[in-house]
Order: C-alpha cells, then sequence, then structure tokens
C-alpha cells in the first residue's frame, strides 16, 4: 500500500511532464539503435564500395546505397564519410535532446517539488514545529529531494530505454526466427530475478553500512560540539581511539558490501557473456545444418550484444529506485500533515486592541492541559502583565491572541469579535509579537527589523525603532553598522542583542497589540530599564503585553494576570493586588523589605 | 595549476602504502581490456571457421575455451571490484583518521572561528569523494589509457599515414573536452553555491517558523524562497545543457575521424597502395577508439571535483598548528594522542599569573600586565559582567589560549613545560551547558577517569548527588543519554556533568556555573554537589548564583581585565563597594525568582 501511495506520488512529482519524459525516453531509445548504424555503414562501405560483395548483403544500409550508382560512390568516398558524420549527428542530437529533456524536466519537477515543500514548511500550524525534529526534517527537504531528482533525471530515463531496447529486440528477434530468439533472450528474465533477489539479500548490508557511515558521522558531530570537554580532560587518545573504531567499523561492513558487490557483477557478467556462448554456438550449430542464414545469427548476436548492457544496467537502477521510493516516502510524510486553517475569507479590518478571554482551556495534542477555563478582559490601550511560574502557561496564553494555537474550548474575543471571524493574516499583522527565544533571519540588521514593514521601509522608522530598543549604539559599533549581517555568514549577535533587535523589529510594527514575551530576560538592570522606557512611551493608545519576573517591570502595568499551573489565580491593578492575600502580596512584602 | 599539482602531490603518500594492490589492479585492468577487445574476435573465428566451410568440427572445443575465457573474465571482474573497492575504503580510512588525529591538535580557539559543518563536511563528504574518484578513477584511466594505447598501436602497425589521418581529431577532442570540463565545472560551482543557499533557506523556515508566523511572513518568504528555486532552476538547466552537449560533441567529432579514415583509406585501396584487408581491419578499430577517449574525458572531470574536495581537506590537514608542545616535552610527558601518563607529576594546584599580556586574534586587548597568585586548594569564584575578562583567565589557565606575554606557573613550574596532555589530564572543567556524549550514563561518567571502576563510577555519583535519580532510571547507569544526552533534562546533565569532574578528582577544577534556571528539585542538589566539589581543591567558578558565590574562599571582581575586588564574602561586603552592590541586586532577584517559582497556591 505504502508502495503504491509513494508511486502515485512520484507520478504526481513528474506531473505535466509525463510527456516530456516520454520523449526523452523515445529519443534515448532511437539514439541507442543509431548506434548500429556506424559499423554497418563502414562494413557496407568496405563490402560493396570498396570491395565489391553485393549490395544485397547489407539490406538497410544497401538500400540506401543502392539509390546511387555504385561507380559515383567509389570516385566519391566522402559521400559514405559524410552519411557516417550525419549519423553519428543524428544520434547525437537525440541522446544531447534525451539528456537535456530528462534533466531539465526533473530539475522542473524537483523545483516543484521544493517549492511545494517550503510552502507547505510556511504552512504547518504552530503545535507541528513546536515539537518537530528539524534536523530529520531538513534533510527530507534537501537530501531526499535530491534523490528524487537523480533518479528522474538518470534511472527512469535508462530503465525506459532498458524496456524499449528490450522490447525493440524482443519484436524484431521473434518475427525473425521465434525459435532462435527463444535461446537468446533468456538473460532478461534471469537477470531481472537474480537482480530483485540479490538486492533483497543485501539490503541488510546496506542499512549496516549506512548505520556505521551515520554512527561515524554523529562521533565527528559530538566530538566538535563538545570538543571543551574533550580538551579540558585531555580526552584526545579517547576520542581518537573511538573515531578510529568507528571509522575500522564502517570500513569493515562496507567491504562486505563490496564483496557481495564484486560477486554480483562477477556473475552477471558470466551469466550475460554465456548468453552470448550460447547463441554464437547454437547460431553456428543451426546455420551449419542450414535452419538459420548467416545474416539472421548476425543480426541475433547484434541484438544480444545490444541487450545485456542495459539489463547489466537493471541491477543499479533497481537499488536506485528503492533508494528514491524511500525518500519520497519520506517526502509525503511532511506534505501529508494538515496545513494550518489561515482563515483566508476571514474579516480583515484595524484592531482597537480590547480584548476578552471567555472561559479558554488548552491542552495539547498529547493531553496535556496547559490552560484551564481562563476569563479576563481588558480594554483598547491596556499594558498588561503578566506574572507566574516557569510552565503556568504564560507564553501558550499569549500565543493563544494571535492565533497560533487554537484553544480546546472557550472563546478569544478581540474588538468584541471572535478571532475566529479574523482573517489570521490580518490578526498577526496586529499583534506584534517578540518570542522568548527571538529568531533573526539570516541577512542585514536593518533587513530583519524592517521584515514587517515588507519591502518600502523608511530609514528612519528603522533607526527610531532600534534607538527605542537600546540597540542603537550597538549597531552603528559595527563595522557596516545596520548592513550588518546576522547569523552565519555574519556577526553572531549576543542573546541580549538579539533580543533587543526583535524588540526593535516589534516596535516598527506600531500594530495596536503588541506581546513581549519574557524578552527582558537577558538584558542587565540598566538596559533593562531603558527599554521598559522606551515600550511605555510606544504603548500609548496600544494593548501591551508584558511577561516578566521582575516586580519593578510589572509595577509600571495597568492591569496584572497571575498564572499557576494553568490557571488565573489573581488579576487587577498593581494596587488591588497588594491590597488582596495572595502571592502578588507576599511578593511585593518581599520587594519592599529591600528597599 | 600549481594547486592540481599540490593536490596530487600531497595525496601520493596517502596512495605509496597499497602501491601493490594499485599495481595488481592495473594488471587486472589491462587484462580485461585485453578480454574485451577479444570477443568481436569470436565472432568472426566462429564464421571463418565453421559457416563459411559447413563444418561442425571442433565446434565443442570452441564453446569450452570460449566458456573458459568468460569465466576467467568474471573472475577478473571479481577481483577488480574487491581491490578497486578496498582501495577506496583504505584511502578513506587513513585519510579520515589523519584528520581527526590532526583536528585533536588544533587549538580550542581554531574551533570558535571554524563553523563545525564545514569540519563535518571535511571529513565525511569530501574525503569520500575523494576515495571514490581515486579509486574508480583509476580503473577507468587504466582501462582508458589500455585500449587507446593497444588500439593506437595496431592502427599505426596497419599504416601509419591512415593512422596518423584517422587521429588528427584527438587534439580537437581534447581541447573541446577541456572547454566543456572547464564549463560543466564552472556551472556546477554555481549550482552547488545556490544550493546552499537553498538549504539555509529551508534551515531558516524550519528554525524561524514560529517568527514567521508571528510576523505573517509566509507568503513573502515563499516569494523568496521561489525566486531562489527558479534561479536554482535556470542554473541547473544551463549546467545540464553543457553537460547533455558534450557526449554529442565527442561523438561526432569521432564519427569524423572515422569518416577521413574511410575516405582516405578507399582513396589508398583504390590506388592500390593499401589492400583491402587491412582498411577493413583499420576502420573496426576507428570505430572502438572514441568510447573510451569520451569516458576519460568524462574521468578527468570528476577528477576536477574531487581535486576541489581535496583541496578542501588538505586545507584541513595543513591547518598549522598554534598551540604546541617542543619535541622535549612530548618526548618526555606523551602528546595528546599518546600520553604518557606514568611519568606525569602529581600537581597540587597552585597557579601564578606573572606581568601576563593578552589580547584575542580580532586584537581585543583583554589583559594587560595582570599578575594573580592562587595557593593550592583555595576556591575562587570570578565575578564580573560579561567581557569583562572572566572566561579569558579559566581559557588562559586551560591553556586553551596562551598569553601574548609573561608567564603562567603552577606549582611554581611554567605551565608549559608540563605539556598538554598532563596539564589537561590534571584538569576537570564543568561547563555551563553541561555536554554529554551518546553513549550510557556510566560511559558518560566514565570519562573523567577512564580506568574507574563501577563502583568508583557510583561513589562519584552519590557524591554529586547523582546516584538517587540515576538508580530511580529503569536502566540505571546503563541508560543511554542520546545524542549529545538530549534523552535527560538540563539538570540531570548537569548533575553528571560534575560527576563527571568528581571522578577525575582534578588538582584543579574549572566551574562555569549554568546561568539558566533548572527545575528546583536539582538546583538544590547541585548547589550541594558544588560544595562538596570544592573543599580543598584548587577552583575556579565563573560564578552567578550567590550561594557559590558565598562558599567560595575567595571571591575577584573582575572588570575589564583588572581585579577590582580581592577578598572573601564578608570582607567585600563590609567594603561596601562593587561587591556589595552586586550581591544587593542579585540577592533580591533571586529571592523573587524563588518565590515565584516555589509560590504555594
Amino acid at each position: 500500500m505504502k508502495k503504491i501511495n509513494s508511486l502515485v506520488l512520484m507520478y504526481r512529482s513528474m506531473a505535466g511532464n509525463t510527456r516530456r519524459y516520454s520523449i526523452a525516453i523515445l529519443l534515448l531509445g532511437f539514439g541507442s539503435i543509431l548506434a548500429y548504424a556506424p559499423p554497418l555503414l563502414i562494413r557496407a562501405t568496405v563490402d560493396s564500395i570498396i570491395g565489391n560483395e553485393s549490395l544485397s548483403i547489407h539490406p538497410i544500409v544497401g538500400s540506401i546505397f543502392g539509390l546511387f550508382d555504385l561507380s559515383i560512390l567509389r570516385e566519391n568516398l566522402w559521400i559514405p564519410g559524410l552519411m557516417l558524420i550525419g549519423s553519428a549527428f543524428l544520434q547525437g542530437t537525440m541522446v544531447f535532446g534525451s539528456g537535456y529533456l530528462a534533466a531539465s524536466t526533473s530539475e522542473k519537477s524537483s523545483r516543484n517539488l521544493k517549492d511545494q515543500l517550503f510552502a507547505h514548511i510556511n504552512n504547518l500550524p504552530a503545535s507541528y514545529h513546536s515539537s518537530a525534529e528539524k534536523g530529520d526534517l531538513l534533510q527530507r527537504c534537501t537530501s531526499d529531494v535530491d534523490t528524487v531528482r537523480k533518479f528522474l533525471a538518470l534511472q527512469l530515463v535508462q530503465v525506459g530505454n532498458a524496456f524499449f531496447l528490450v522490447i525493440t529486440s524482443l519484436v524484431v528477434t521473434f518475427t525473425v526466427h521465434p525459435g532462435l530468439a527463444v535461446i537468446a533472450l533468456p538473460i532478461i528474465p534471469f537477470s531481472i530475478i537474480s537482480s530483485i533477489l540479490f538486492f533483497g539479500k543485501i539490503q541488510s548490508s546496506f542499512k549496516r553500512s549506512d548505520e556505521a557511515e551515520a554512527a561515524l558521522t554523529t562521533l565527528v558531530q559530538e566530538h566538535l560540539t563538545g570538543i571543551r570537554v574533550v580538551r579540558a580532560f585531555g580526552r584526545e587518545a579517547h576520542e581518537y581511539q573511538k573515531f578510529g573504531e568507528r571509522n575500522h567499523y564502517y570500513r569493515q561492513v562496507t567491504m562486505d558490501l563490496i564483496r557481495w558487490f564484486s560477486a554480483f557483477w562477477a556473475s552477471s557478467d558470466i551469466m550475460s557473456l554465456t548468453q552470448v556462448v550460447v547463441v554464437i554456438g547454437v547460431g553456428t550449430l543451426w546455420t551449419v545444418q542450414g535452419t538459420i542464414t548467416l545474416g539472421t545469427l548476425l543480426l541475433f548476436i547484434s541484438s544480444v550484444w545490444m541487450i545485456l548492457w542495459p539489463v547489466r544496467m537493471m541491477g543499479r537502477v533497481l537499488v536506485d529506485m528503492g533508494k528514491a521510493f524511500v525518500a519520497i516516502q519520506r517526502i509525503q510524510g511532511i506534505l501529508e500533515v494538515e496545513e494550518e486553517d489561515m482563515q483566508l475569507s476571514g474579516l480583515e479590518r484595524d484592531i482597537q486592541g480590547s480584548i476578552r478571554f471567555e472561559r479558554v482551556s488548552f491542552s495539547y495534542a498529547d493531553g496535556q492541559e496547559i490552560l484551564k477555563e481562563i476569563s479576563w478582559e481588558v480594554p483598547a490601550g491596556t499594558t498588561v502583565g503578566i506574572l507566574g511560574p516557569t510552565g503556568s502557561g504564560k507564553s501558550t496564553m499569549v500565543s493563544l491572541i494571535s492565533g497560533l494555537y487554537t484553544p480546546s474550548s472557550g472563546a478569544i474575543f478581540i474588538d468584541g469579535i471572535h478571532i475566529k471571524e479574523y482573517k489570521k493574516e490580518c490578526l498577526r499583522q496586529q499583534v506584534a509579537m517578540v518570542l522568548q527565544e527571538p529568531f533573526l533571519f539570516g541577512r542585514s540588521i536593518q533587513q530583519n527589523i524592517g521584515l514587517p514593514l515588507g519591502p518600502d521601509y523608511s530609514q528612519i522608522e528603522i533607526v527610531e525603532a532600534a534607538r527605542d530598543a537600546n540597540i542603537h549604539q550597538s549597531i552603528i559599533e559595527f563595522e557596516r553598522g545596520y548592513e550588518t549581517m546576522v547569523g552565519e555568514r555574519g556577526v553572531t549577535l549576543s542573546g541580549g542583542q538579539k533580543q533587543r533587535v526583535a524588540i526593535a523589529r516589534a516596535l516598527v510594527t506600531k500594530a495596536p497589540i503588541m506581546v513581549f514575551d519574557d524578552s527582558l530576560s537577558a538584558l542587565d538592570t540598566e538596559t533593562d530599564r531603558k527599554v521598559q522606557e522606551a515600550i511605555r512611551k510606544n504603548a500609548q493608545g496600544r494593548t501591551v503585553f508584558l511577561i516578566s519576573h521582575r516586580l519593578s517591570t510589572l509595577s509600571k502595568a495597568d492591569h496584572i494576570l497571575v498564572l499557576q499551573e494553568g490557571r488565573l489565580i489573581q488579576q487587577g491593578s498593581f494596587n488591588e493586588l497588594i491590597a488582596e492575600h495572595g502571592m502578588f502580596r507576599r511578593l511585593w512584602k518581599l520587594q519592599t523589605a529591600k528597599e | 595549476m600549481k594547486t592540481k599539482k599540490s593536490f596530487f602531490k600531497n595525496l601520493l603518500p596517502y596512495l605509496k602504502p597499497y602501491w601493490p594492490q594499485t599495481l595488481g589492479l592495473g594488471i587486472v585492468m589491462i587484462l580485461v581490456g585485453v578480454i574485451d577487445a577479444t570477443f568481436a574476435l569470436w565472432t568472426r573465428y566462429a564464421v571463418d571457421t565453421f559457416i563459411v566451410p559447413g563444418t561442425t568440427d571442433g565446434l565443442d572445443i570452441f564453446i569450452y575455451c570460449f566458456l573458459g575465457l568468460v569465466l576467467l573474465q568474471g573472475i577478473n571482474v571479481f577481483i577488480l571490484i574487491m581491490v578497486a573497492g578496498y582501495l577506496e575504503m583504505a584511502l578513506m580510512y587513513d585519510l579520515r583518521n589523519a584528520n581527526f588525529a590532526h583536528v585533536q591538535d588544533l587549538e580550542l580557539d581554531y574551533f570558535n572561528r571554524t563553523a563545525g559543518g564545514w569540519l563535518l563536511s571535511r571529513i565525511t563528504s569530501d574525503i569520500q569523494r575523494i576515495g571514490q574518484t581515486i579509486s574508480w578513477g583509476f580503473v577507468d584511466i587504466t582501462w582508458g589509457f589500455t585500449t587507446i594505447t593497444s588500439i593506437s598501436i595496431v592502427m599505426f602497425i596497419l599504416n601509419w599515414q591512415l593512422a596518423l589521418i584517422t587521429l588528427s581529431v584527438v587534439p580537437f577532442l581534447i581541447w573541446v573536452s577541456r572547454y566543456f570540463q572547464n564549463r560543466i565545472f564552472r556551472s556546477q560551482r554555481l549550482v552547488r553555491r545556490t544550493n546552499s543557499r537553498i538549504t539555509a533557506s529551508y534551515n531558516e523556515a524550519l528554525m524561524g517558523a514560529m517568527t514567521t508566523k508571528t510576523l505573517s511572513r509566509e507568503n513573502e518568504s515563499l516569494k523568496e524562497f521561489k525566486h531562489l528555486s527558479q534561479r536554482m532552476n535556470r542554473m541547473s538547466v544551463i549546467s545540464a545543457r553543457i553537460s547533455a552537449l558534450y557526449q554529442p560533441v565527442v561523438m561526432v567529432l569521432g564519427a569524423i575521424g572515422t569518416a577521413l579514415a574511410l575516405w582516405n583509406g578507399g582513396l589508398r585501396v583504390s590506388l592500390e597502395v593499401l589492400t583491402f584487408g587491412t582498411l577493413a581491419a583499420f576502420l573496426s578499430y576507428t570505430v572502438q577508439l572514441f568510447d573510451p577517449l569520451r569516458e576519460l574525458a568524462r574521468v578527468f572531470g570528476e577528477l576536477q571535483s574531487a581535486r576541489a574536495a581535496g583541496e578542501r581537506v588538505f586545507t584541513l590537514l595543513d591547518t598549522p598548528v598554534e598551540i604546541i608542545d617542543s619535541p622535549e616535552i612530548i618526548q618526555r610527558y606523551g602528546s595528546v594522542l599518546s600520553p604518557r601518563p606514568e611519568h606525569w607529576p602529581t600537581l597540587r594546584g597552585s597557579i601564578r599569573f606573572e606581568n601576563v599580556w593578552f589580547r584575542y586574534n580580532n586584537g581585543e586587548q583583554i589583559l594587560e600586565n595582570f599578575s594573580l597568585q592562587i595557593p593550592a586548594g583555595q576556591s575562587i569564584a570570578l565575578v564580573g559582567a560579561t567581557g569583562s575578562g572572566k572566561s579569558t583567565l579559566v581559557n588562559l589557565i586551560c591553556r586553551f589560549y596562551e598569553p601574548n606575554e609573561g608567564k603562567i606557573y603552577i606549582d611554581d613550574r611554567d605551565y608549559r613545560d608540563y605539556g598538554l596532555a598532563c596539564l589537561h589530564g590534571n584538569l576537570g572543567y564543568v561547563l555551563q551547558s553541561p555536554q554529554l556524549f551518546s553513549g550510557s550514563i556510566e560511559e558518560n561518567i566514565r570519562y573523567g577517569k577512564l580506568s574507574a571502576t563501577l563502583e568508583e563510577i557510583v561513589q562519584a555519583a552519590k557524591v554529586a548527588n547523582a546516584h538517587d535519580f540515576i538508580s530511580r532510571l529503569p536502566d540505571g547507569y546503563k541508560t543511554q543519554v542520546g545524542e549529545e544526552g538530549a534523552k535527560l533534562s538540563t539538570g540531570q546533565k548537569q548533575l553528571i556533568s560534575f560527576t563527571r569532574a568528581i571522578l577525575a578528582d582534578p588538582a584543579i577544577l574549572i566551574l562555569d556555573e549554568a546561568t539558566s534556571s533548572i527545575d528546583t528539585e536539582s538546583e538544590s542538589l547541585i548547589q550541594e554537589a558544588i560544595h562538596k566539589v570544592l573543599l580543598n581543591r584548587t577552583s575556579l567558578i565563573i560564578a552567578h548564583r550567590l550561594s557559590t558565590i558565598k562558599d567560595a574562599d575567595r571571591i575577584l571582581v573582575i572588570e575589564k581585565g583588572k581585579v577590582i575586588e580581592d577578598g572573601n564574602h564578608q570582607e567585600l561586603l563590609s567594603f561596601g563597594g562593587h561587591y556589595y552592590r552586586l550581591y544587593e541586586n542579585q540577592y533580591f532577584q533571586e529571592q523573587e525568582e524563588k518565590f515565584i517559582a516555589g509560590a504555594p497556591l
């Protein structure tokens, strides 16, 4: 069933291009047949034009030569010469056409697949991403797609070509002499069956070699990440020994594989060549007995030679085909995951910023309950502080506002309208979020901050936001200032710098709702104070959420929500909360004891 | 051109030990080529000997001989693949060992400068490419050259004028091949470069998925990606066109060569300077000449890309080692790869910095004329802002870097005189983010002392407060920790990392305390463990937690590469300076955090 599915997907990835692949296969097939033209031409020329044999022993070429006067051909040997070049040219054109067509079409297929995967990844729900194994996904998007591309570009055409040649020679040989055909062609089923048997047999060897290689890679990778530990404990010799062992093991199991391969190729060569011996032997006998003519025998011998190569290639193609099927299944695994519903036909409007949670609960797919019946309401323009221990559900709660997750029960209203009514794009453009672990893209700092503004941002807006986020000074100290590249190909920013760039990115949006998810944690006290001031300045007329551990931050909020184990245990203004018995008051007392 | 030479020259020492195999492979290859060439003759023999005279006398012998040859060829093929595969594996094995060994010698700073991914692909995929191309390339080249040479020789013997005329296309062929190989190589490079950008895009899409969503950039980023994938498509198609064109061009050139022979040979026959039979034989050889030529061109193209891989590998191998011991010291105490612990002196662990100057390679001056004395057995808490120089001190003591000027003494002897192996053998290091290796918990702890028995390991785990959680795990000490310890919580990893250091029982312990909060239970266990480990041991702690700082015998407040306050907790508090303010701030922050984390309902 799985095999069939992947066949379907493979077919679909070629969709719209099946004709181009068929043409490529046909061209290659004709090209392979045309490869027999030069020897035939030469033989006919030598035998009948230069020599004195009758043209009739060369059926095809002879009839072409018959169009000319033989004496003219004899005088002008460049004519058959040109014909030779012409046939090579024709063959070359076909080989080129086939190769180019297959390669460019497979590129097109792989591009489609890549685009599809990329779009799909972007549209997968947040819940998928939060638990995804990213290394594995990356592997699927890159090397698995490439495996499929190679299969389409090279092997598919080879398989097609083999089929074409096999069928051609079957037709030709059976029409010419069925008896000899039965003798000449057992190699085809033999070879296919033995390839399948063989590759079934060495699967485990293959897997062992692959795993040994992966183990070696893992060791090097871990070694490189843990290099400080290795060095500090002086364990270089120990590591080298471990590496040596795995290196040796990989070599050993791969040699097993090579031994199998030698056996396979040797036996398949013996089989193929024996087939030639059989045809020559039996053919000679029958010719001498007069059952068949010499011409028929020669035709059969060349037919056998012609199909031997593609039939022998079959084994290799089978391996690659297996790999391609595994790859396409892995790709399919991503594409099968359902995309997030972006509520495309939803409402698009300017948000004011009043928010109401009505008995909102949320649990993960595995049943783990994160939020329990939370209700609160704030008017537009409120600064909301959120407090609670790690794992109390703060981040999840604010993620619900921009529709990253969907509540399991209860409802959320923005400006009195259920968030299900909004188009998600509209919602997210107006809810600026700074995540706990901010991510910057591999482009310039300026572009990173300007991302929410689209392509036509103004420099002034960006510098202003950067100043507010207290990162402007650090940026201009970089050699290339705002043009400094971030990430692998550029500078590595510290955690605090990243947070501030992300804050600038949020400030630049001037969105009516802003969420700062513990975004100041990596900043020192002084910077923290400055950034907070800037946020307060920007908070005028906006609804702002601040998740923080620090009382000083929360004291400036209009409304404070206190979460614990997924429940809202206290809410109110700062003054209300310190008047109330509870966690907040105890915390505040601790604070005042300091002063 | 110069680099090409250097790659093969570099490679030569790695091939040398395998010359008998290489020679054997060459011989088998020639045999295969010769047998292959005779197959056409067998048909002719059958026609001439049996069919034309109309007899079957000796047909059975003919068939037996033929079958014998087939068997011989099968054996040849078997040997060929075995030996070529052996060479491939041997080359890879040796190159990998050499590279990994060299990596052990490189100074730690190298790994800060060099991306791990870069190093990884040198040791894995690049070396694989070299192994494959060199061994199988050798097979193809031998086969190609054998065939071409033997055919050319036969052609020259048959008729040298005609041979010259036919071979006149070969210079063109070489020129065209070079042209195409260059174009293919260049276009492939562009394709690969674009491809790495595509990979980077996927990586960003995966790592930054949440950010993309919150910025609502799904469509824009897809648009950007499509731009890239379109570019990739364009590049690949250009590359494919060039590659696809190459083979037909060689075919046509070959046909021109054959046509020249046909035309000129025919003239010679009619002028009766050449016999008919010679021309027929000659022509059948010309057809066979051009296939191997094309094959050779392909192999040379592949060698180009192997060369690129090879250059990268040898760049790694040729990276000079900056921190290195003198031969005398290696002689005495061994190198890092073959240490001689039996000769190591026992260190007590006093440390002295004497007028040390240090700056990083990027020119950032950290220490200026820095001096410091730490008696053996003292625990030191290093306190100060990021970039103040705390980590630099630790890096210098570990000799991950060396001072630009001045000296560091351990037990009153220049610490370079101990050699890296001995120094690191006496060090223990607990990292801020605990680093484990895949394998069992037991193996990870044993990393501290390779000869430790299970009893010793359990003992150490008990001291580090790790024993309880370990024995609660279903597989106990045999529990697999997963890649980089992924199956354990941060707190658990922290405890194992402590156990490892305790087992090592080092003269000097370096502790880079974690900043990130972990669950309360592990937290208090770790605090307790730290306390036990520090007792009577020279230790340097990059400290973040007050309890750790208070526990230390001595606190150094570092600012801009200088010790601005030096004393124990009580002394510094009553001094009322930097430390006092820091302590106050920190105290309340910690109280708050503790409170929030452990607040009762």
